[in-house]
């Protein structure tokens, strides 16, 4: 009996403490192969066959399409560089050095990855060739939703909000390397309420 | 005191286990993962034929999170029925293309400054496949870009930027007259075996 209770006990915290392990580290995965960058983490090699097990396994949970080496890379960002969650309440302003790249794309979404809206419904979206430079190669973007001169994201409503910067045909990937980029800050503002 | 130690002892057996259990879940997450990007496109959309993935302006499709200023599509294929050939018509600022194996492999992706004109013409083959082409290849197969890929079944995804309203009928139309089509070899023989001698003249 005591042997079938040890057995029983040994069972349970070896199928229960292993699949709750296997369970966060493949969501939340920001370890192997992981780019943190400021407050930008990237999986750059996700998809590839320099992938990590615990990316591969991620991206076939999530049956998500990564982007290939020639295509570029997503970098997403959920909090600021003071370590703060961003907040959709919250105006931030976006300030520093873009890595090379022949487009790039600036998304606001919620941490399902749906894109949030503007007040105007439209989805806060911004592209490269919409934006003005004011320094070369230095990004600057005010994001929330009151209008400001320059450019501007424009996010409505309240909750948690992701950043994601998409760069597309980009030496990062194809070539030149990736470890020693930089990426914008996200400063905090001002808050709503 | 026996009963403590019994504890720990059980404890440390249990934490090895819960170890060997994670590697084992975490290495077999691909194989078994019944909602991965080939089991979607297999429950919505039929080989050989491009479906759509994710219009632009939206952000989400079948797949999870898509670029919002993209518009995207996939289409499956089989190389041990027959060698891929993908085509679209049309000059866009930007689209990518990218290969992958039905677990969701990337074996290659491009994007239209690498491609002949920047037009999308595409073939992916085997590699027997591969070795007949090189035997006798017909002149269009010059401006395409030529793909060798170890592998059977998989699939490609095509993706084209909309940079703003004013590209929506272009970019629309550039992904639905995309076309996935078997590729017919030069002298395909009937039965599909490989040719050793043409193999051999490579």
């Amino acid at each position: 009996m005591r042997l079938f209770i040890g057995g029983l006990a040994i069972l349970i915290i070896g199928l229960g403490l292993g699949s709750f392990l296997s369970w966060v580290s493949v969501r939340d995965n920001q370890g192997f192969g992981a780019l943190r960058v400021g407050p930008w983490l990237a999986w750059p090699y996700a998809g590839s066959a320099q992938a990590d097990p615990y990316t591969t396994a991620k991206v076939a949970a999530e049956g998500n399409v990564p982007l290939g080496a020639a295509e570029g890379v997503v970098f997403i960002a959920e909090t600021d560089t003071q370590n703060q969650p961003l907040q959709r309440q919250c105006r931030y302003r976006l300030n520093g050095k873009l890595p090379q790249a022949r487009l790039w794309t600036l998304t606001a979404q919620d941490p399902k990855g749906a894109v949030v809206a503007d007040r105007l419904g439209r989805p806060s979206v911004l592209v490269s060739s919409d934006v003005v430079w004011f320094e070369p190669r230095t990004l600057a973007v005010n994001i929330g939703e009151i209008h400001e001169t320059g450019n501007w994201l424009a996010v409505d409503g309240t909750g948690p909000l992701q950043l994601v910067m998409r760069l597309y045909d980009s030496p990062v990937t194809s070539g030149a390397g990736i470890s020693n980029i930089v990426l914008p800050e996200i400063r905090r503002v001002q808050c709503r309420g | 005191m026996q009963g403590l130690s019994r504890a720990i002892y059980i404890l440390a057996v249990g934490i090895v286990l819960a170890l060997v259990v994670h590697l084992v879940v975490v290495l077999a997450i691909p194989a078994f993962a019944e909602r991965d990007a080939w089991q979607r496109l297999s429950a919505t959309g039929e080989t050989w034929e491009f479906q759509p993935v994710a219009a632009a302006g939206t952000g989400t499709g079948p797949l999870g999170p898509t670029d919002a200023h993209f518009g995207s599509i996939a289409c499956r294929f089989d190389l041990s029925q027959d060698a891929l050939v993908v085509r679209a018509e049309g000059q866009l600022p930007f689209w990518s293309a990218s290969i992958f194996t039905n677990r969701g492999q990337n074996i290659y992706s491009f994007n239209d400054r690498t491609a002949v004109g920047g037009q999308l013409f595409l073939l992916v083959l085997s590699p027997i496949q591969m070795a007949r082409l090189r035997a006798d290849p017909p002149a269009e197969a010059e401006q395409a870009v030529v793909v060798e890929a170890d592998m059977e079944e998989g699939f490609v995804i095509v993706r084209a930027l909309q940079e703003d309203e004013s590209w929506r009928e272009r970019v629309s139309n550039f992904l639905q007259a995309a076309s996935c089509e078997r590729f017919q070899l030069p002298n395909a023989s009937i039965s599909g075996e490989p040719d050793l001698v043409i193999e051999d003249a490579d």
